[in-house]
């Protein structure tokens, strides 16, 4: 098979002497070419699983395995922004400079298209402290696509942007994968962004997996008022209300 | 919107530029009145007697007594000679510190086997290694300039380590998360993430190196301005030795005032793009 299996991962922290658990045995398949929305309440999990899948940290057992090579990026919750350098050259941060001419021109163009594509094409010489909250995490979001990578792990990245720009991050978001197939993990509060952007949606309770949801791929974009996504949104809401 | 975001960077530039301007010059005027009263005080005690004019000659006669050094080229030869001495131990203190500093960002498992010398040596005064280093070093230039060199290494050892650990861990997971290797990571992330403090590290440097130049020509020295002050003690010249601690008082802060502005170009408005 392709794309991520994750295999009865357990993690736990050491918290004031005490040992807090915080994965508690999950079992888990990312397929290839699709966006997971991972859902459940603060501390459920979510971040570390996040973590753990992308490398940052390290399990206590169970393992993540890769069935095919991957080039990951990370949207974090924060923008993470050098504060040195400038918007272009924050975006460029994860490239390899080009070896020659036609390599470099090709840099350019990336990096143009996706400034342009995340609206900061009249900010690209402006630096982090000059940017709006919003802005720099577009910032962030652009420095993750310039990379082009397979698989793109995005830890609630539009928490700080306004609605407007949420939804147009969003349409960025199902377009990438679309155009380039990669597989993202997405980490969420929230039910309606989980609904528009997932093709699989996993409720994480107690450090476990309590259940997963499925949504049909389609070409337009989702209507949240749907009856299918409004009978899913109750059931997650449910889902999500047990684990009080 | 571009356009506009230049233009009022522009505007606000300018607005900036003319209030830094009034700061300036309210600054300075400031400066010269409290020289002016200084100099009044210490022209109303000599005046008054309330010293022996062998105690504290009046500012006429410092003033007299550095126009003649002016005139017979003593001032310059004396300032060249500390100002090289100053640089060569200030220069090898800054390499040693940098080299210090990197490996404990480095290799943060080899800190800890010299850490302890460090901080036992930072609180040893360097001039009471002078009998030890003449011993080992001679009277000639090399205990001059390690005099320095001890001087004005640990201030700078002490900046330039906390610029390389205090980066922010968030900054670093960026550049892991990238796959930059350990030394692209210092290059790209940590080292420039530092500057701020390893210049700041160097400025006190700076200052230490010139405070200790006194000290380090104590040491068989026939020139310097360390030199002319202590010889001028010796043959009781007092205008010469307030001559002297004037000319390294004005020195060091013209130095310090160039490194600063050195500094501003090389941050290039560091203010405004956060690195401060």
């Amino acid at each position: 098979m392709d794309g991520i299996e994750v295999r009865n991962l357990k993690k736990s922290y050491e918290v004031d002497r005490r040992r807090l658990e915080v994965l508690n045995g999950i079992d888990l398949c990312l397929e290839p070419g699709e966006i997971t929305i991972l859902l459940g309440r603060s501390g459920c999990g979510k971040t570390t699983l996040l973590r753990l899948v992308g490398g940052l940290e390290r399990c206590d057992s169970g393992e993540v395995v890769y069935h095919s090579q991957h080039k990951t990026a990370f949207v974090f919750q924060e923008p993470r922004l050098m504060p040195w350098l400038d918007v272009k050259e924050n975006v460029a941060f994860g490239l390899k400079s080009g070896q020659g001419e036609a390599d470099r021109e090709r840099m350019e163009a990336k990096l143009e298209s996706v400034i342009r594509l995340v609206g900061l094409a009249d900010f690209e010489h402006a630096y982090p402290a000059q940017l709006s909250g919003g802005m720099q995490q577009r910032t962030a979001i652009a420095r993750a696509l310039a990379y082009e990578p397979s698989f793109i792990l995005m830890d609630e990245p539009f928490a700080a942007l306004d609605y407007f720009t949420r939804e147009q991050m969003q349409r960025e978001v199902i377009r990438v994968q679309r155009e380039e197939g990669s597989s993202i993990l997405f980490v969420t509060h929230s039910i309606d962004e989980a609904l528009i952007l997932g093709h699989k949606i996993v409720v994480m309770k107690d450090g476990r997996v309590h259940s997963e949801y499925r949504i049909a791929q389609e070409d337009g974009k989702r209507d949240l008022m749907d009856e299918r996504l409004l009978k899913m949104k109750q059931d997650i809401l449910k889902d999500i209300e047990e684990q009080v | 919107m571009g356009m506009e975001f230049d233009r009022m960077n522009k505007g606000e530039k300018r607005n900036d530029k003319q209030f830094g301007k009034r700061i300036k010059a309210g600054r300075h005027f400031k400066i010269g009145v409290g020289l002016v009263i200084l100099i009044l005080l210490w022209f109303v005690v000599c005046e008054t007697g309330i010293f022996n004019a062998y105690v504290l000659p009046s500012p006429q006669k410092v003033l007299k007594t550095l126009w003649k050094m002016f005139l017979n080229g003593e001032l310059f030869r004396d300032i060249w000679i500390s100002l090289q001495r100053v640089l060569k131990g200030f220069f090898i203190a800054f390499v040693l510190a940098f080299a210090l500093g990197a490996v404990s960002s480095l290799l943060p498992g080899v800190r800890e086997y010299y850490e302890w010398l460090v901080q036992f040596l930072r609180n040893v005064p360097p001039l009471s290694m002078i009998p030890l280093l003449i011993l080992w070093c001679g009277i000639g230039e090399t205990t001059k300039i390690v005099i320095i060199i001890l001087a004005s290494f640990f201030p700078m050892y002490l900046n330039i380590v906390k610029g390389f650990l205090s980066c922010d861990e968030k900054l670093i997971e960026v550049a892991v998360s990238f796959d930059y290797s350990r030394w692209k990571c210092f290059q790209k992330v940590i080292l420039p993430h530092a500057i701020p403090d390893i210049l700041v590290g160097m400025r006190t440097g700076l200052g230490y190196s010139w405070r200790a130049i006194i000290g380090a020509e104590m040491v068989a020295a026939s020139s310097g301005i360390g030199h002319l002050i202590l010889f001028a003690q010796q043959m009781s010249r007092t205008d010469k030795v307030i001559a002297g601690i004037l000319i390294i008082g004005v020195v060091g802060y013209a130095t310090d005032k160039i490194f600063a502005l050195a500094i501003r170009k090389f941050l290039k408005g560091a203010g405004e793009n956060g690195w401060n």
